[in-house]
């Protein structure tokens, strides 16, 4: 009985601490949908190049471990500015173009990397090493890094959306876009920060998770899988049901893979998910 | 300050709006008045930059705004409401008001992430801003309930007060006081006869005469796309083309 538990404390322990790096991916794909209404499809893409970063900044490059991050914040902003402009501006409100554009810009940059990174699957070694011991429960110290790097992140997308004008301003664009125009919202300008900060938050997410996971560059199936999950469970446009939705997947995968087995813990967590959506149809936090 | 001049708008076959020409004077209060179809709302939507005229010219302050966007004429002064109370529903009085002082606030995203003291005090500011325009038409003690909760009168007014919050050169009041109740709209009248008119020009579509009468300085008549009177709204009712056109059919109705 003392190891169930122990077993099920440290699997909680793991799966907030994956949790919050899930959550970091869908809050950006909620904020791209919310502002842009578009289901951005190549969001796990951007996971793969921010692990892809890690390796080839820190791994190949050798850069210091910070210098690594400020070039994938860096790259991943401009990289959301530019998808922003080139291909969601010109289509917006074309819902169907649009899936065919990020579908499209997904499998692109997935063959682009095939050719660019190879198929042999990378290694990143940790960034940090030791193990903390909290009673019982041992976590990795690399994990609570990437899990508190992963909090203060939502913090400020929280600062960010309630605190700042450009926040007042998105939620104005997501509950009346023209409305916001009339007055004097810059939309456009919104929704490109909008996008680069998705962009950034999931590239951040992947580099976090690069020495946890083998790299190559079909990771962001998953992720993407998992993202879609999340902010539908959590209700499509909810911050918040996001982040708890996020740590409910993040927990449900880890405690039912330490007492049923990784395989089976997917099927729980589809299985648990499922029945939130039969009970709230709009998700956890969702508006009907 | 706003020169129409000789628009046209077609829809497909249909024309909503045959070389219509007009002026307004800066702190002039007007009405566009006509009954539906006439081409009231077209031509609203065509001086807020919704859509572009088919021919004609929009002049606003010396400059030639033809075919600018809705956001571009924000920029520059021009405002509007819409019939339909149009409202950012799920949040606070206050916070659609300070969606209005959107653009008389610098962005500073920086500062707002960190919190500094200095970002605190910038927004208690502009916090205090939108108060006072709540304060100006009355709704203050609104500032925090929901706008989707809010009775329709007070929801009229916080659209104004929106649309005033940007501080417009020029309002444009789409049936200000429709579906308000007599004394409702009366305290509305009195504030866009007073507070709100000292503060821009205003052109508004109204239906009711006593509104027109009581309140405007001028009264502009649409009729199926083309402009029938232009002069003192006492003019109205001995002008046979309107009577006939408007006043006959509403009265018939």
């Amino acid at each position: 009985m003392d190891v169930y538990l122990h077993l099920i404390g440290q699997g909680l322990a793991i799966g907030l601490l994956t949790g919050i790096l899930y959550v970091l991916i869908a809050l950006g794909l909620t904020l791209i949908y919310g502002i842009l209404h578009i289901v951005n499809f190549a969001h796990g893409e951007i996971y793969m190049l921010g692990a892809m970063g890690v390796f080839y900044c820190y791994v190949v490059f050798k850069l210091p471990f910070a210098a690594t991050l400020v070039v994938i914040l860096l790259l991943s902003l401009l990289l959301g500015l530019g998808v922003e402009r080139a291909f969601f501006r010109p289509l917006r409100g074309q819902w169907l173009q649009l899936v065919v554009a990020s579908v499209g810009l997904s499998l692109i940059i997935q063959s682009l990397g095939w050719i660019a990174f190879g198929i042999q699957e990378k290694n990143v070694p940790s960034f940090f090493t030791g193990v903390v011991a909290f009673g019982g429960v041992r976590l990795p110290t690399q994990r609570l890094i990437a899990a508190a790097v992963g909090v203060v992140l939502v913090g400020l997308l929280y600062a960010l959306v309630y605190r700042t004008k450009v926040g007042l301003a998105m939620r104005a664009i997501e509950e009346d876009e023209e409305t916001a125009r009339m007055l004097g919202i810059d939309a456009d300008r919104v929704a490109a920060l909008a996008c680069a900060v998705g962009f950034a938050l999931a590239a951040l997410a992947g580099a976090f998770v690069a020495p946890i996971y083998s790299l190559n560059p079909g990771m962001g199936l998953e992720a993407i899988l998992m993202s879609f999950l999340i902010i539908i469970v959590g209700g499509l446009g909810s911050i918040t049901g996001t982040v708890l939705a996020g740590l409910l997947v993040g927990v449900l995968q880890s405690v039912g893979g330490v007492l049923l087995g990784a395989e089976a813990a997917y099927g729980l967590v589809f299985i648990v998910m499922i029945v939130v959506l039969v009970v709230r149809p709009a998700g956890l936090l969702g508006k009907a | 300050m706003l020169e129409i001049r000789s628009i046209t708008k077609r829809f497909g076959g249909l024309t909503a709006l045959q070389d219509v020409a007009f002026t307004v004077g800066r702190g002039e209060l007007v009405a566009l008045v006509g009954p539906n179809g006439a081409g009231k709302s077209t031509l609203f939507n065509i001086i807020a930059g919704a859509f572009p005229p088919t021919r004609g010219q929009i002049v606003f302050n010396g400059r030639d705004v033809t075919g600018l966007s809705s956001h571009d004429l924000a920029r520059l002064g021009v405002a509007r409401t819409f019939q339909q109370t149009t409202l950012f529903g799920e949040q606070t009085a206050l916070e659609n008001v300070l969606h209005g002082l959107h653009r008389h606030v610098p962005a500073r995203v920086v500062a707002g992430l960190l919190a500094t003291p200095a970002y605190g005090k910038e927004q208690r500011e502009v916090a205090r801003r939108a108060l006072g325009v709540l304060e100006l038409l009355g709704i203050a003690a609104y500032r925090d309930t929901v706008a989707a909760d809010l009775p329709l009168g007070i929801q009229k007014l916080l659209t104004v007060a929106v649309a005033l919050a940007t501080e417009p050169v020029l309002l444009l009041l789409d049936e200000p006081a429709a579906g308000l109740s007599r004394d409702e709209a009366t305290r509305m009248m009195n504030l866009v006869a007073s507070e709100i008119r000292q503060r821009c020009t205003v052109v508004l579509v109204e239906h009711n005469m006593r509104i027109v009468a009581g309140w405007c300085d001028r009264a502009l008549v649409l009729h199926f796309g083309q402009k029938i009177y232009d002069g003192a709204p006492e003019g109205l009712t001995r002008d046979q083309g309107v009577v006939d056109a408007y006043l006959g059919v509403a009265e018939l109705a």
